[in-house]
């Protein structure tokens, strides 16, 4: 492995490589957007609703328009996120105490951007109504719109950035890819090459050479894991709130299980090319049921199943608690169990199908 | 193609990789209908040579031409006439026999009717059966490099390149392609061959020696063997020593240039007829026969092996001489 | 030798080969299949927005009529299951195993809060580990104690000659219209993204694997012998992988269409027309990372390593016009964007062609780069 030096650059990348996407370019949080607002009334009052939107950080300053085709547009055309359309006869309305409903358009092609801003334009436009409207309506409102507010606090993440969910599960991510890839690939590959048959004439047992194949990649992996983590550190701030070793302990087991689960896939791969693609198979769904793009609260029961049949999914939730919420051996037990199980019953099942098909 | 140029001629051909200097400026010439042998140990730029002539690899510097075109410019138009077989069995594992030979005739532009006739031709003379639905994958490998020459012959070129083709394979395949060899190139195909085996250069026409990118010899089997020895080595026996001293005297007033003798046993004269041209053996015989019937003779050729070890150290010790000197 | 005639014989031999080679390794040719299927009901499911039954820890100091009001309304909206507990030292504990991500705390004053008109302030922990979570707990949270108040304030006022309907309640309310995604389904938004992917994915990493395969094989030396072109071989490479790409589109058009009733709002066709366009474009990406690999492992981790940037920065999980701008930058630079603007402007925007004209003009502008690049560098490969 030492000799494959692209490869080993390749899997060092990585972390750097998250570290950069996931630190700074993606966020789910809507910062500044850009939006239309079609103002049918041109009243002070209007005037000031749309002051009032402008505040929110969400939103940038509006852009003007002059009908509703243009709002369309803005949203279709220009995939705008949100417009605004306030009705002619929103003043008068307010005025006559009555409600003045005000167009909130969201560009359904971009779901979940689109479903934050409408709760923030929402909320600020039903708040809108409790501070801005003159005095003797506000006793009206007094009565009639809810005077329940929450006051929210953030664990784990104050500043309710979406780094720190991602980047703390990034690690498995990039091991899960690693470690799957590389199994199941190395096996098959030494078979092709005939260097395989020469392990087996040493006095190693099969489980030995397999094993002994997954050490230096446990070594690699590690690496990249401390890099990315350090680096999350001195760029982000994310310190990890448990304890360290724990961490690297869970790291540990979870990258042999998933070897050795990559490996008991692979025997049935007769060339690299059907290894790759196997592992291919078999990560896409590591990657993405086991909670570290999504939480896995919500999954119905047989994704839920298939998802815990994946080793990635114990290290995603072992990961998340021990960086983030400073969880202790306690928390985290059964992930460790699980996974120590894992890679007993994949390197018994890799050895028991191997062992056959070499005759 | 007037018959008297050769069909292969190489000028200069050198390669450099960076550094590396892979081909230094090495000229010969290949007739048509001859089997030219390469030889040179791993790394020497056999391969290398090949390649460039067959249109895989660009010459740095120098240039070929090759069935009458010019390598840098037609190389294209010279592939239509060459066949190719590499060091690695190059057959696709997971197609039949059949396939395969389907595969490399259409890329020929072959019909599959004619192909099969060549199949059917072909198969025979090498010895395999018609079972040709079998998967590559589950041939041994001399099966594997029979099918891999006849994918290389299916469009009857006029010259075949086959670059270590009885490398890894038994003693009776490589018997069984050596008499293929031979016959087609009886049938007026020009075969260059290169090869580790040094017995299987006596079956050359001429023989190459490439020793780190420079061609050291070039010449018939014979000749290279008789430069190496500096002449015949002929032994003459004869149970009377009077007699061997008779004939070594007749030898020697007879004209032949004689090296200094050995009488290494009563029985045996070591001479060696050192000559600018091949001794007429026959001529030769009747002569020492007109002495006495009971004389015998054998010659005594190093092998190739002898001869092609011999010429490379005197190769490196000459350019190491140079080096030396330059300094 | 390189007539027309030639030449066409030589790709149709070329082609031939390939599809008998690739029937035979049914192996890879029932993953290639399964993995478009796998990924679009991976992701139908796994992503959604919204949630169901999430356990919601609620500490209620008030216990009255009306608190136990709001947790039977809570529950009832089926959003949220109400698991009560005794004292606030227990959140940490079941937040830390996951048991909860939401504690909603109650004052103990609550009713008199409400018989006196005041405001009404109630605590709410969220588990911030997962930020989509959170804020999406708190929107619907917000929302529904909003509206059960509105409803109990209601209730509550005596009725006047004012005699006050719901739509004169006054102030400013708030109307939303969704566009293009009405129901802000997850499948809706993910299924055109998905498609992009798919394409990326076999186009790419198979290609590159193949000739890396057939290069060490030797096999690919032994071609270039013959009077075979270098472009014939490329040709000859990606056509059929092409074609078996294309296939699996129009497969997960359908599955996603029949199975999981997403359709495209626009013309199917024209997606089905566009698409040959980026698969070639990463058919050529392909065939540049086979010939700078080494081995078949190298093109491996190099294919991914361009696929993971991609996936991140075209707007495929994660909204591109939120990020800085020299990601955005980038981000128009990488064909996958363009392509899920298309597939997302027909999916759900159904837009026509005239309206996508520059989204396909750039994938062209690409189309051409890439071949080119790709073409140069197949001579090198022997």
């Amino acid at each position: 492995m030492r000799h494959d030096r692209g490869l080993l650059a390749a899997i060092l990348i990585q972390p750097i490589l998250y570290l950069v996407l996931f630190g700074l370019a993606i966020t789910n949080e809507v910062n500044n957007a850009a939006w239309v607002v079609y103002d049918q009334s041109r009243t002070e009052l209007s005037r000031q609703l749309i002051t009032e939107l402008t505040s929110l950080t969400a939103l940038q300053e509006p852009q003007f328009v002059f009908s509703e085709q243009e709002v369309i547009d803005f949203l279709r055309r220009r995939d705008g996120l949100a417009g605004v359309i306030i009705p002619w006869n929103f003043a008068d309305r307010l005025g006559r105490g009555q409600a003045a409903p005000i167009q909130i358009l969201l560009n359904g092609a971009k779901t979940s951007s689109a479903l934050r801003l409408g709760n923030y334009v929402s909320q600020a436009a039903t708040a809108f109504s409790l501070t801005s409207l003159p005095t003797r309506d506000r006793e009206e409102q007094q009565f009639t719109t809810p005077r329940v507010s929450i006051e929210k606090r953030y664990w784990y993440n104050p500043g309710l950035q979406d780094r720190f969910g991602l980047l703390s599960t990034m690690p498995a991510n990039m091991l899960t890819q690693i470690c799957l890839m590389i199994a199941a690939v190395s096996l098959v590959a030494e078979r092709e090459r005939g260097t395989f048959e020469q392990l087996l004439a040493t006095p190693l047992s099969l489980a030995e050479i397999m094993v002994g194949k997954m050490i230096p990649y446990v070594g690699v992996g590690l690496l990249a894991m401390s890099m990315m983590m350090i680096g999350s550190y001195f760029f982000y701030g994310i310190a990890v709130k448990g304890s360290l070793l724990l961490l690297l302990l869970v790291a540990l087991i979870f990258m042999f299980a998933t070897m050795a689960f990559g490996i008991f896939f692979s025997a049935w791969a007769q060339n690299v090319q059907q290894a790759i693609s196997l592992g291919f198979f078999i990560m896409f769904p590591s990657v993405i049921i086991t909670g570290i793009l999504v939480p896995t609260d919500n999954y119905p029961l047989v994704i839920d199943a298939l998802s815990r049949c994946l080793p990635a999914r114990y290290f995603a939730h072992a990961l998340r608690a021990i960086t983030l919420k400073g969880a202790g051996f306690a928390e985290v037990g059964t992930d460790l169990l699980f996974l120590s199980g894992f890679f007993v019953f994949s390197l018994i099942a890799a050895v028991r199908v191997t062992k056959p098909k070499l005759g | 193609m007037p018959s008297d140029t050769p069909i292969i001629l190489v000028e200069n051909l050198t390669r450099r990789f960076g550094t590396f200097t892979a081909v230094d400026r090495v000229s010969f010439q290949v007739e048509r209908g001859e089997i030219f042998g390469f030889l040179g140990a791993n790394g020497s730029g056999k391969s290398t040579i090949i390649r460039m002539l067959c249109g895989l690899l660009a010459p740095t510097e120098g240039n070929a031409r090759v069935a009458g075109l010019d390598l840098r410019t037609q190389a294209d138009r010279i592939r239509s006439h060459i066949g190719y077989m590499s060091q690695k069995v190059s057959l696709y594992a997971n197609l039949t026999v059949r396939e395969n030979l389907l595969f490399f005739g259409g890329l020929y532009s072959l019909q599959p009717q004619g192909i099969l006739t060549r199949q059917g031709l072909l198969f025979p003379r090498l010895g395999l059966s018609s079972q040709d639905r079998v998967l590559v994958r589950a041939l041994p490998i001399g099966l594997k490099q029979r099918v891999a020459l006849i994918c290389a012959l299916l469009h009857d070129p006029e010259i075949v390149f086959l670059d270590e083709p009885t490398a890894g394979v038994d003693v009776i395949n490589r018997r069984v392609f050596w008499e293929l060899i031979r016959e087609l190139a009886a049938e007026g195909k020009t075969l260059f061959v290169t090869t580790h085996y040094l017995d299987e250069m006596d079956y050359a026409h001429h023989v190459g020696f490439i020793d780190r990118g420079k061609l050291i010899g070039f010449d018939s089997p014979l000749g290279l063997k008789l430069a190496f020895a500096g002449g015949y080595p002929v032994r003459l026996y004869h149970d009377d020593p009077h007699v061997l001293a008779q004939a070594e005297q007749w030898v020697r007033s007879a004209g032949y240039t004689v090296v200094p003798s050995r009488q290494d046993s009563g029985t045996a004269t070591q001479l060696l007829l050192a000559d600018g041209s091949p001794v007429r053996l026959d001529r030769l015989r009747r002569d020492l026969h007109a002495i006495d019937p009971t004389l015998d003779f054998t010659v005594e050729l190093p092998s190739m092996e002898d001869v092609f070890a011999g010429m490379i150290n005197q190769h490196r010790d000459k350019s190491k001489a140079h080096e030396l000197s330059a300094e | 030798m390189n007539s027309l005639q030639n030449k066409l014989n030589r790709l149709r031999t070329l082609l031939w080969r390939e599809f008998v080679e690739l029937r035979r390794d049914r192996f890879t040719l029932t993953i290639l299949v399964l993995i478009p299927v796998l990924q679009i009901t991976l992701l139908a499911y796994a992503i959604t927005t919204d949630f169901d039954h999430l356990p919601l820890c609620v500490l209620d100091r008030a216990h009255t009529r009306e608190s136990r009001q709001l947790l039977d309304h809570i529950a009832a909206t089926g959003y949220f299951t109400v698991v009560p507990l005794q004292d606030l030292s227990e959140t940490s504990p079941l937040f830390g195993r996951e048991q909860c991500r939401a504690a909603l705390l109650i004052p103990a004053d609550l009713g008199e809060l409400i018989a006196n008109r005041k405001e009404v302030r109630l605590g709410l922990l969220l588990d911030a580990s997962d930020t989509t979570l959170a804020t999406s707990t708190e929107g619907f949270l917000t929302a529904i104690t909003q509206a059960f108040y509105a409803q109990t304030r209601l209730e509550r006022t005596p009725l006047t000659d004012r005699n006050l309907q719901p739509e004169e309640r006054g102030g400013v309310a708030p109307v939303r219209r969704v566009l293009f995604n009405p129901t802000l389904s997850g499948t809706a938004y993910t299924l055109p993204g998905l498609l992009g992917m798919i394409c990326l994915f076999l186009t790419v990493l198979i290609t590159a694997l193949t000739l890396v395969r057939e290069r060490d094989a030797g096999t690919l030396e032994q071609l270039l012998v013959t009077p075979v072109t270098s472009t014939e071989v490329v040709l000859g490479k990606i056509l059929p992988f092409g074609v078996v790409a294309m296939g699996a589109v129009v497969f997960c058009v359908l599955v996603g269409w029949l199975i999981f009733g997403v359709r495209p709002a626009g013309s199917v066709f024209l997606l089905f027309a566009i698409t040959p366009i980026f698969l070639l474009i990463g058919l050529s990406q392909g065939l540049l990372i086979s010939s700078l690999a080494h081995s078949a492992m190298d093109a491996l981790e190099r294919s991914v390593l361009t696929m993971v940037p991609q996936m991140m920065l075209s707007d495929f999980l994660f909204p591109l016009a939120l990020m800085a701008l020299p990601f955005r930058i980038i981000g128009e630079a990488i064909p996958l964007t363009h392509y899920l603007r298309i597939t997302r402007g027909i999916y759900l925007k159904g837009q026509n062609f005239s309206e996508l004209q520059s989204e396909i003009a750039i994938l062209c502008l690409f189309l051409v780069l890439f071949v080119t690049g790709a073409a140069r560098t197949i001579k090198k490969q022997a």
